[in-house]
């Protein structure tokens, strides 16, 4: 081999191996933002506790975890007696007993975030602030309970000062004695016109 | 020996006479005694009035210093804080913690001595206790036409005595067992406001709570009738330097917003 070919030689072993390098860097480079845009579009809160899918809806991942996960002030106190009727003490104990277990696994069912989804909306005038629940049952089953729950949204104002929304959604679920959480329907209140219905009740 | 005994009988006068001038003169070296309170004790968002507990034979001061600082439950204490070098001082019991004020005393040359006397240091503690309660100031039970708001003002107490009017803190109130007639039954609030807030505030050692009626469902209230209804839970937040938070709660009252006429409403219990 002369030394120009050996030249030659030399050259396009530097060009082959930088041209390696400059693809691996670029592939390195390209690699994180793959995979953070595809993590933006699987936008699925999966929560083990729950036996139900939770599907991907239209609210932004920001806005979904804020409303789905541990967000702080989440409670679920029992009903107040309705007129009329009455509460045994069994009953009153029951419920605060199982008031005490959802406020702990602080459930958010996918629908219910759904029905909420308004609050998210970059022109909406109430911001979502926390779950505020009513349990309105937990008839005694064999093994555990079944459970009506009433589920609203407390939201505050520009300023962070507090409005009531109206809008309410009924969930049932069963929970057994192990503490275990099953999803068994939902629906919005009868009486709800899915409107977003929101103020300050003056109190 | 006549002479020599009126000569002793001199010298004892003398030496009497001697005696007193210098007894008089450490009378004049009297340092001061401690710190003067009116009143004695220091009540939450109330004001004492200090000065240096003084003999009548105090030697001349030429200045004092007094500072301040605070003592908080958990054991931390804020650095001595200067209040003024006057002849008396203010301390303000604005939360509740234990006030210590240091009073140091600078005395002046008093003519003939060589230096003036060392200056002394006295520490006075006051332990200010929390707010445990209210009562009612005004508001409740007045008429007020529907589409206005009436303020409702409690006085901040403790023990049932009226604490003074230099409380610190934020208000803030929780509303639970929340019923509106027409709709039913609302979640509890968290504790609000988290900021301050023109219609929910502390200020004079009073807690000035805005209301008005909500009017959705007025027609079908009944006259007269229950508009809406709730326990309401009353507390001050206050911060240490630190950030750490206290509260002082200061119970709960039931309050109702009720149609008294078709154009009127009030607020009772």
């Amino acid at each position: 081999m002369t030394s120009r070919n050996r030249i030659l030689v030399i050259i396009t072993g530097v060009l082959v191996v930088a041209g390696g390098i400059l693809s691996v860097s670029t592939f390195s480079m390209a690699a994180p933002r793959q995979k953070n845009a595809k993590s933006a579009d699987s936008v699925i809160i999966q929560d083990p506790r729950f036996n139900f899918p939770v599907a991907p809806t239209t609210m932004t991942t920001e806005a979904h975890s804020r409303m789905a996960l541990g967000f702080a002030g989440y409670t679920v106190e029992p009903a107040m007696v309705e007129p009329g009727k009455a509460r045994s003490v069994a009953e009153q104990q029951d419920l605060e007993k199982v008031a005490e277990i959802l406020t702990r696994l602080a459930p958010v069912p996918t629908q219910r975030l759904a029905y909420f989804d308004w609050l998210n909306r970059p022109d909406s005038a109430v911001r979502f602030k926390s779950w505020g629940c009513l349990l309105q049952e937990a008839k005694p089953i064999n093994g555990g309970w079944e459970v009506r729950l009433t589920a609203m949204a407390r939201g505050t104002d520009a300023q962070g000062q507090h409005i009531d929304i109206f809008n309410r959604f009924l969930e049932e679920y069963t929970l057994n004695d192990a503490g275990e959480l099953h999803f068994v329907r939902c629906s919005a209140h009868p009486d709800d016109n899915a409107k977003p219905r929101f103020g300050r009740t003056g109190l | 020996m006549i002479w020599i005994y009126k000569i002793s009988r001199y010298d004892t006068y003398t030496v009497l006479f001697v005696l007193l001038l210098i007894s008089l003169n450490l009378s004049a070296f009297a340092a001061v005694l401690g710190i003067t309170s009116t009143p004695v004790e220091l009540l939450l968002g109330n004001s004492i009035y200090c000065i240096p507990n003084l003999t009548g034979n105090t030697s001349p001061i030429s200045s004092t210093i007094w500072s301040q600082r605070k003592i908080f439950s958990n054991g931390s204490a804020t650095p001595w804080q200067v209040l003024g070098n006057e002849g008396q001082v203010v301390v303000y019991g604005e939360v509740p913690v234990t006030y210590e004020l240091k009073l140091v005393t600078i005395y002046s040359s008093i003519p003939g001595m060589p230096t003036p006397p060392s200056p002394t240091t006295h520490i006075r503690a006051w332990s200010v206790m929390e707010a445990n309660g209210v009562r009612d100031e005004s508001g409740f039970n007045q008429e007020i036409p529907i589409g206005n708001s009436l303020e409702l003002v409690y006085w901040v107490q403790r023990g049932n005595q009226d604490c003074g009017p230099y409380i610190s803190g934020m208000a803030q109130e929780r509303l639970t067992n929340r019923f509106l007639t027409g709709y039913g039954q609302l979640p509890s609030t968290s504790w609000i406001p988290q900021y301050p807030s023109p219609t929910f505030r502390l200020g004079g050692g009073r807690i000035w709570d805005e209301h008005s009626a909500d009017t959705t469902y007025w027609n079908i209230v009944p006259t007269p009738g229950i508009i809406s209804s709730a326990i309401q839970e009353l507390r001050i937040a206050w911060d240490d330097p630190w950030s750490n938070h206290y509260y002082q709660n200061l119970g709960s009252k039931q309050i109702v917003h009720r149609k008294v006429s078709s154009t009127n409403w009030q607020v009772t219990h």
